[in-house]
């Protein structure tokens, strides 16, 4: 009796794994609790879309996901990452710049207390004056500590999801700053003292697969969160901006150490 | 036969979240994201006075529940409108044989202070596994993390009502 009744509930539960595979857009999408800068008025607001964003089947691999469905959640984060913030470009806009956006090859480093991951978006514009506003390449590193074992483990699990949701806990303070002066109308010279945003915190499972899956979901968010915030920094954010002025950003947090 | 609990567990999650109506629909849920979560205490526990037990457990209670949402919420909704769940607990009770706790979640925007909706009726549920008395009795002596695992299991099921469609 027992084993029929399991067997019925383990059928209907496993059911969802025969259909189509799918992959929340969410753990990866740039949401307002980042604190970043919505997009100011000018020519970069309400005129991005994107048209294509994929990953490499190895990533896909790391992040335990069917490729397709990965690519698929990965353009629905990216879109919704824009759409908070003001740059994603509504139907009826006609001048709209079309993204295509490429997450390398994920960087995976173990080591004997986690594992530390590098993601990057490379992205691609039409050519043209509003295209070369476009950030090229977005950055972050993550790393993923081993949890902590023993005792009362349902107490050390809620310790580290708590650890985990504050080491994450979005605030503009939290994020890596960088010190650097936009140039006049040089994006090359502002990417190339341009710090890349770090974080870290327990992984809420052991294990190396599950530590990388952990640390490349959280730093592919993180990189996302970079592009978004280079889109407001950048030269073309504000149509007023004087070509021969430049911006300069606000002093926040300490610089992080050199990635 | 924790297995088993599992299943029964999400099943009947499914089944509920399923009979009840959403009181947010999906293209407001997914234009907010989870700032803030609350825990307000209505329930009147005043026959249980002082109680030192009690009173741990209460506490105890208040702190996880709202961690668990907290963490549960981290990242899921995504949208950029952040809003404050402020749980309001409508009756509780726990001891070594098991916990659970009933609520009020009511969803405020934080710009404007304004409600969008409240979910009614949330429990969270920890009860001891296998049959009867032997179950219980068992689950006295391995003494498991009761508040624990009843606030995961509370937001669990307000997760899933609060992704179930309208």
């Amino acid at each position: 009796m027992r084993r029929g009744l399991a067997l019925i509930l383990c059928v209907g539960l496993a059911t969802p794994a025969w259909s189509a595979p799918f992959v929340s857009p969410d753990p990866f999408t740039v949401s307002g609790r980042f604190e970043l800068a919505k997009a100011a008025d000018g020519p970069l607001k309400g005129h991005l879309r994107i048209a294509l964003a994929v990953a490499s089947p190895e990533d896909a691999k790391i992040l335990m996901a069917n490729p397709a469905a990965f690519d698929t959640a990965l353009t629905a984060a990216t879109t919704a990452s824009l759409r908070n913030f003001g740059y994603l470009a509504g139907p009826e806009t006609a001048d709209a710049l079309s993204l295509q956006v490429r997450l390398d090859t994920l960087e995976v480093t173990p080591d004997k207390e986690g594992v530390t991951v590098v993601a990057r978006f490379r992205v691609e514009a039409p050519d043209g004056t509003l295209g070369g506003c476009v950030p090229k390449t977005a950055e972050a590193k993550y790393r993923a500590l081993a949890p902590v074992h023993g005792g009362d483990r349902q107490r050390a699990l809620g310790i580290v999801a708590l650890v985990a949701f504050a080491a994450i806990g979005y605030n503009a303070s939290q994020l890596v700053t960088e010190q650097f002066q936009i140039a006049k109308a040089d994006q090359a010279a502002a990417n190339a003292r341009r710090e890349r945003i770090e974080g870290e915190s327990v992984s809420p499972e052991s294990g190396d697969k599950q530590m990388a899956h952990f640390a490349a979901v959280n730093a592919t968010q993180l990189a996302l969160a970079d592009f978004v915030r280079q889109l407001g920094r950048s030269s073309c954010a504000t149509a007023a901006s004087s070509p021969e002025a430049p911006a300069v950003s606000p002093a926040a947090a300490k610089p992080a150490p050199a990635g | 036969m924790f297995k088993i609990l599992v299943a029964v567990l999400a099943m009947t999650t499914l089944a509920a979240c399923a009979s009840l109506p959403n009181p947010l629909d999906a293209p407001t849920r997914q234009t907010l994201f989870v700032k803030d979560v609350s825990v307000a205490w209505s329930f009147d526990d005043a026959k249980q006075g002082v109680k030192p037990e009690y009173v741990a457990y209460k506490e105890d209670a208040q702190k996880r529940l709202k961690t668990a949402v907290a963490t549960a919420f981290a990242t899921s909704p995504a949208g950029a409108e952040g809003v404050a769940f402020k749980i309001d607990v409508k009756a509780f009770s726990c001891a070594t044989t098991g916990c659970q706790v009933k609520t009020d979640v009511a969803v405020v925007r934080m710009s404007d202070g304004k409600e969008l909706g409240v979910y009614k009726d949330v429990m969270g549920i920890q009860a001891a596994s296998g049959g009867g008395l032997l179950g219980v009795l068992i689950q006295a002596m391995v003494k498991p993390d009761v508040v624990g695992i009843m606030s995961n299991n509370y937001a669990l099921v307000l997760h899933a009502r609060f992704d179930a469609k309208t």
